[in-house]
């Protein structure tokens, strides 16, 4: 079973470990990949003389990384030629055992260790905001994103890489609609309601009545077929089709990503419809690009007249 | 242009100030405010992105915002309503994060101002001043009789409640002593009654199969659904958030649901009452009801109705004081009153 490391924190604790064991002139780096939880930390080594030495009095399968909390070790060449070094790693079930050996005739080389990390681990990171609601405009929402503190990470290089930022696009107002067959429903209840519940000896002519008046509003219901709409409804809102109201302002900075429905009756299985269609986009910080934001326009209007839609050729095919 | 699109004021010649995105060799800042902020929002980010220039000091004024933090330094001074960062406390010099909190005020949509004024070595100075909106929403009651006699027509409740604001808002409505209790209407409570009986048995089932989340569960199955189906989900969901990262169990527990549904006495009941409860919870245009079925139960003769609202925003925030109906019901016969029909939303 894997170990996930929980934060960027505790991955810096891990990797100094790594950094004040290697001898020589190197170099960090960390890429926090938060699309797929892998966090890889880089170190760039120059293989000179301190560095052979160290080497050198290193026994065999000194160097290595329980495969319960790593995902992955790569050793590259960068100089004189680029390419991995793939005879320099040897996995077992438990470990992967890195032998530097195999690096002293290069001039520079670069050890990446990848990590499985906690989802969220990056949280701590990185401050995002989408607008609650579209206020200022009723099509906007504001996305951003920016590293709290990147210094206090340490390292040389620090890449926080599809960093998610969620966008909750409200969409009950727009479903406030007369579904065609709730009021029969709601008829329906009630008659059944009191069918059962207050039941003398002595009703059964009165029960009859109830039972046929009970049959004509099924038969009513069944006519106006409520979960037909309902299903053109849901359709307009699966993530492949709700898209089409969703645009970026620059696509620079962030790519979709995914939605979600999001509301009240959120637990699987019990959404009809949705109070939020929950947004994803992703963006990339770094140390050279500290803090990104865009705007996503959401064509509401156009979502509105696709359920009217949906209600007029619903109601035309009655 | 909209009313509420209030342009940045940049206090300088607009080519003075560039991009940080126009090259390498220019020099630019670049500065951003959240937009579209609530009253009462704890964490409102900004930032200010320099490039290839020399600052010396910048200051940084607010008003009806409260400074949280900053990022990227290493101690700043505070000062009223503000702060003052000099070069050197600035850990790298292109970048000066921050969080900007809000309080809710009397007004359902205030103004706040980021004032920012960079210094440069040189002795030129550069300033911003950031305008934005802080919106709530605020009811009040504007129209209440002492006595309201039943029947009443269900298009025009004689009890109507004026919304202002922009924010889309959700409304709470509890008794207050010594009103006639909340219920809901019989036919809704038996379909209530049946799904929770389902997810009763599966939650049984779930606390002998994880026997570490027993607690959690035995919580969830003391709450009883009697308001309404968002409610009570909406608190089973706040429970189990503590157990999030555990998904096996948490994919166990959305089954759970699943087949409470599955097993109600005919799916078109599974499939249409949370849809009528999703359906009528919409009390006027961007106004929804937490509890939409609630009711009276009123005896022969009439009731005393005391309730209290609570308006409340997306992000949870209590929008103003809650406001107290206390009315006399009467009726010449027995009669469940859904409080839909005798109190009105609308939105100014």
């Amino acid at each position: 079973m894997s170990e996930y490391i929980n934060s960027a924190a505790d991955l810096l604790r891990i990797a100094n470990e790594i950094y004040s064991k290697i001898a020589g002139e190197k170099n960090v780096a960390i890429m926090l990949d938060c699309a797929s939880n892998l966090a890889t930390y880089t170190i760039t080594i120059k293989a000179d003389n301190r560095f052979s030495k160290w080497v050198m009095g290193m026994g065999k399968n000194e160097f290595k990384f329980p495969t319960s909390k790593t995902y992955n070790v790569r050793v590259t060449e960068l100089k004189p030629f680029y390419g991995e070094i793939e005879d320099a790693v040897t996995r077992t079930e438990t470990e992967i055992i890195v032998d530097f050996k195999k690096c002293l005739s290069k001039d520079q080389v670069r050890l990446q260790v990848q990590y499985f990390m906690r989802e969220g681990f990056a949280d701590s990171l990185v401050h995002w905001r989408s607008s609650p609601e579209p206020l200022v405009n009723e099509m906007k929402y504001e996305l951003s994103a920016q590293l709290v503190d990147p210094e206090k990470l340490e390292y040389d290089e620090v890449f926080v890489q599809d960093y998610p930022v969620t966008t909750r696009v409200y969409v009950k107002d727009s479903l406030n609609v007369k579904i065609p067959g709730l009021a029969t429903f709601k008829e329906l209840r009630r008659l059944e309601s009191d069918m059962f519940s207050d039941y003398k000896p002595g009703d059964g002519f009165k029960i009859a009545g109830m039972q046929r008046a009970r049959y004509e509003l099924r038969e009513q219901l069944r006519e106006e077929n409520p979960r037909e709409l309902l299903g053109a409804l849901n359709r307009l809102l699966l993530p492949a089709h709700f898209r089409e109201y969703l645009e970026l302002e620059e696509h620079k900075d962030y790519k979709y990503f995914g939605q979600h429905w999001f509301g009240g009756r959120e637990m699987p299985g019990n959404v009809i419809l949705p109070d939020e269609v929950l947004v994803i986009h992703r963006t990339d910080l770094s140390l050279k690009k500290k803090a990104t934001h865009d705007v996503l326009h959401y064509h509401r209007r156009k979502f509105e007249d696709d359920v009217q839609d949906a209600l007029s050729k619903h109601a035309n095919s009655k | 242009m909209n009313a509420y699109d209030i342009p940045s004021v940049v206090l300088e010649p607009k080519s003075a100030v560039q991009n940080s995105e126009d090259g390498p060799a220019k020099s630019g800042l670049e500065l951003f405010l959240s937009d579209d902020i609530l009253q009462g929002e704890k964490r409102v980010p900004f930032y200010l992105l320099m490039k290839n220039l020399e600052i010396r000091r910048i200051s940084l004024h607010t008003s009806r915002f409260r400074l949280v933090d900053l990022y990227n330094t290493k101690s700043f001074t505070r000062v009223r309503q503000g702060a003052i960062i000099e070069a050197k406390d600035l850990k790298s010099d292109d970048y000066l994060g921050g969080v900007l909190s809000t309080r809710t005020f009397k007004s359902s949509d205030v103004v706040a101002n980021l004032e920012l004024r960079i210094e440069l070595t040189d002795g030129s100075v550069r300033e911003f001043v950031e305008k934005r909106h802080l919106f709530s929403v605020r009811a009040q009651l504007a129209q209440c009789p002492k006595e309201v006699t039943l029947p009443v027509d269900a298009d025009a409740p004689p009890i109507k409640v004026r919304l202002s604001g922009r924010p889309t808002a959700t409304i709470a409505i509890d008794r207050e002593s010594p009103g006639i209790e909340l219920s809901i209407p019989r036919e809704v409570a038996s379909a209530y009654q049946l799904y929770f009986m389902s997810i009763q048995k599966g939650l049984l089932e779930l606390k002998e199969d994880y026997p570490k989340y027993r607690r959690l569960v035995d919580k969830v199955l003391d709450e009883e659904l009697s308001r309404s189906i968002a409610v009570y989900l909406h608190e089973v969901q706040k429970e189990f958030e503590k157990a999030k990262n555990d998904e096996e169990f948490m994919q166990s527990l959305a089954y759970v649901f699943v087949s409470a549904l599955l097993e109600q006495e005919s799916l078109r009941s599974a499939l249409l009452v949370p849809l009528m409860e999703y359906l009528e919870s919409s009390a006027a245009s961007k106004t929804f009801l937490e509890s939409p079925f609630s009711g009276i139960r009123v005896p022969v003769g009439g009731a005393k109705l005391r309730v209290k609202l609570a308006v409340h925003d997306l992000l949870l925030t209590e929008c103003g004081e809650p406001i107290v109906i206390d009315v006399d019901v009467k009726s010449m016969k027995e009669a469940f009153v859904p409080l839909s029909t005798l109190i009105g939303f609308e939105r100014s």
